[in-house]
C-alpha cells in the first residue's frame, strides 16, 4: 500500500512538473493571442472542482459510450475494473487538473529571467538545450524546489479521484492508495484504531516533506 | 554596456518553427479545455445521442430535459441549500477570524509571531485525508455529527491557515506608514485603519473571501464522512450519489449536475484567481 502510493505520487509529480515546464517554455515562445487561448484552456481545468473533473473523466472512459474508447477503438473496454488501466485513468485526472498551476507559476519565473542574459548566451554560442540547461534551469531551481515539494503534498493524499473511480470500477483492494485505505479500514471496516494508525504514517510522511517545502520557503521570504 | 556590442541581426528562423508552436499551443488547449466543453455539451444532449456508437463533437440542437431531471431529482434542491450555508458561514467566519490575525501577524511584533507563521504554513500541509477519522470522533462526541454547524466548523479549520496567509500578504503591502501618518494627525489607531489599510485591503478581502468559498464549496470527503444522511448532503456528495446510482446509465444527467455544481467555481475561480494564487510560492517568483 505504502509502495503503490509512494509510486503513484511519484509519477504523478514527475509527469506534472515535466509537462508544467514544458507548457511554461511553450507559453513562453508563443505570440500573445495564442497565448491568451492556451491561457484561458489551463485556466478552465484549473478552476474545475476535483468532483466534477473526476466525473467528467469517468465519462470519456466509460466502457460503453466514452469517447476514449471509441477513439482507441476499443469497444467495452473497462478501464476501471484492472488494476493498471485504473491508475492510468486516476494519473490523467490528477495530472490534467495540477499542470495548470504549476505551468502558470514557471512561466512567471521564466519571464523573470533577464532577456540580455539568453542573448548574450546566444551570441557566445550557446545552443538552445544548452542555455535551457545552463541558464533557465538554474534561475528556476528555487520556484523548481517548492513547486515539487507542494505536488508532492498534494499528489500524496489523493483521496477524491481514486474513491470515485473506484466506486464506478467495483475493485478496491487492488487500487487503494494511502488516504483511501484509511478511510475505508475506519468507516467501511469500522476499524478506526487500525484507520488511526495509517492516517499517523501519512501524517510523519507529510511532516518530513513539510519540512523540506518550509525550508526552501523560508528561505525565499522574511517571515 | 550591451549598446556597445555590435547589434545582433535576429535571425531569419521562426517562420516554420513558429507553426510548430502554435500548433502545440492549439494542442495544449485543446487537452485542457476539452474536458470541460464536453461535460456542458453532453449536459444538452439527449439520451439516444448520449449514446451513439460514434460521438459528435460539434453542439447540436440539444434539449434542457437534463437539466429539468436534475431539478426535479431527489434532495437536489436541499444539498443546494446545505452548501450555501455552509459556504456562506465558512466565509464570513474565515474572513473575520482570519483578517484579524492577518492584521496581528502583519501589523505587530510579539513573542511567538514567528512561530504563530510557521505553524500555519505547517498547518496547511497537513493533509485533511489523514484527520478525517479523528475529526469525526470529536464532532461525533459533540453531537455534530449531520450538522451544518459541525462542517462549517470543519471547514473553517482548514480554510483559516490559507486565508491568514494571504491576507497576511495583503496587509503587508499597504505601507505602515500611511496608518501612521493619519495617527500624527490625530486620528485613533482603529480609526486610521478604518480609513486608511482597510479600503486599500477590500480587494484582498473579496480574493480571499471568494477562494474560501471555493474551497467549502467544492469539498468532498469531510461531507462524505460528516454528512452522512442524504437531506444533509452537500452538492459534492450528491453529485457523488447521482453518479453512483446512474452507474454509467444516465451520462446527461450526471453531466448537467456537474456542470450546475461547476460553473459557480468557474467563473468566481477565473475573476480571482491573479490575487491569490501567488501565495503558495510567495517570494519565489518576484514581480
Amino acid at each position: 500500500m505504502l509502495r503503490r502510493t509512494v509510486a503513484f505520487c511519484a509519477v504523478n509529480v514527475i509527469l506534472t512538473m515535466v509537462l508544467g515546464l514544458a507548457i511554461a517554455v511553450l507559453l513562453k515562445r508563443l505570440a500573445s493571442k495564442m497565448r491568451l487561448l492556451v491561457t484561458l484552456g489551463l485556466m478552465l481545468a484549473w478552476s474545475m472542482p476535483a468532483l466534477a473533473s473526476t466525473v467528467i473523466w469517468q465519462w470519456i472512459f466509460d466502457t460503453q459510450y466514452g469517447i476514449a474508447n471509441w477513439a482507441l477503438g476499443r469497444q467495452g473496454e473497462s478501464w476501471l475494473s484492472n488494476p493498471l488501466t485504473f491508475y492510468f485513468v486516476a494519473t490523467i485526472i490528477v495530472v490534467w487538473m495540477g499542470i495548470p498551476f504549476i505551468a502558470f507559476t514557471l512561466y512567471a519565473g521564466l519571464t523573470q529571467i533577464p532577456e540580455e542574459m539568453m542573448e548574450a548566451a546566444a551570441i557566445d554560442g550557446a545552443r538552445p538545450w544548452q542555455r535551457f540547461r545552463d541558464i533557465v534551469i538554474p534561475s528556476l531551481k528555487p520556484i523548481l524546489l517548492i513547486l515539487t515539494s507542494l505536488s508532492v503534498l498534494w499528489d500524496f493524499r489523493v483521496f477524491t479521484q481514486v474513491y470515485v473511480l473506484q466506486r464506478a470500477g467495483g475493485i478496491t483492494r487492488d487500487t487503494n492508495l494511502l488516504g483511501v485505505y484509511a478511510y475505508r479500514t475506519s468507516f467501511g471496516g469500522n476499524h478506526f484504531d487500525k484507520g488511526a494508525a495509517i492516517a499517523i504514517v501519512m501524517v510523519a510522511i507529510t511532516v518530513l516533506l513539510t519540512v523540506f517545502y518550509l525550508r526552501s520557503m523560508t528561505k525565499q521570504e522574511e517571515l | 554596456m550591451t549598446a556597445t556590442l555590435p547589434p545582433i541581426t535576429p535571425r531569419p528562423r521562426r517562420r516554420g518553427r513558429n507553426a510548430w508552436v502554435n500548433l502545440l499551443g492549439l494542442f495544449v488547449f485543446a487537452i485542457a479545455a476539452f474536458p470541460v466543453y464536453w461535460m456542458v455539451l453532453t449536459s444538452f444532449r439527449r439520451g439516444v445521442d448520449v449514446q451513439k456508437a460514434t460521438p459528435q463533437f460539434l453542439p447540436s440542437p440539444g434539449t434542457l430535459n437534463n437539466y429539468r431531471k436534475v431539478f426535479k431529482r431527489d434532495f437536489f434542491w436541499t444539498a443546494v441549500k446545505n452548501s450555501l450555508t455552509v459556504t456562506l458561514i465558512v466565509l464570513v467566519a474565515a474572513l473575520f477570524v482570519a483578517f484579524l490575525a492577518a492584521v496581528a501577524v502583519s501589523r505587530f511584533r510579539f513573542r511567538g509571531r514567528r512561530a504563530f507563521v510557521i505553524a500555519i504554513l505547517i498547518v496547511q500541509m497537513v493533509p485533511a485525508e489523514a484527520l478525517i477519522i479523528a475529526l469525526f470522533r470529536i464532532l461525533d462526541g459533540w453531537d455534530l455529527i449531520n450538522s451544518i454547524i459541525g462542517l462549517s466548523l470543519t471547514y473553517l479549520a482548514f480554510v483559516l491557515p490559507f486565508t491568514i496567509w494571504t491576507l497576511r500578504g495583503f496587509i503587508a503591502n499597504v505601507p505602515k506608514e500611511l496608518e501612521e501618518a493619519s495617527m500624527t494627525d490625530g486620528s485613533s489607531r482603529m480609526r486610521a485603519f478604518m480609513t486608511i489599510t482597510l479600503p486599500l485591503v477590500a480587494p484582498g478581502l473579496v480574493a480571499t473571501g471568494v477562494f474560501a468559498f471555493i474551497q467549502a464549496w467544492n469539498e468532498f470527503i469531510f461531507a462524505l464522512v460528516v454528512m452522512n444522511k442524504p437531506d444533509k448532503q452537500t452538492l459534492p456528495v450528491w453529485l457523488q450519489a447521482f453518479n453512483e446510482g446512474a452507474k454509467g446509465t444516465d451520462w446527461g444527467g450526471v453531466m448537467a449536475g456537474s456542470t450546475l455544481m461547476a460553473i459557480p467555481v468557474v467563473i468566481f475561480f477565473l475573476l480571482v484567481q491573479r490575487r491569490v494564487v501567488g501565495g503558495l510560492t510567495a517570494g519565489a517568483v518576484k514581480g
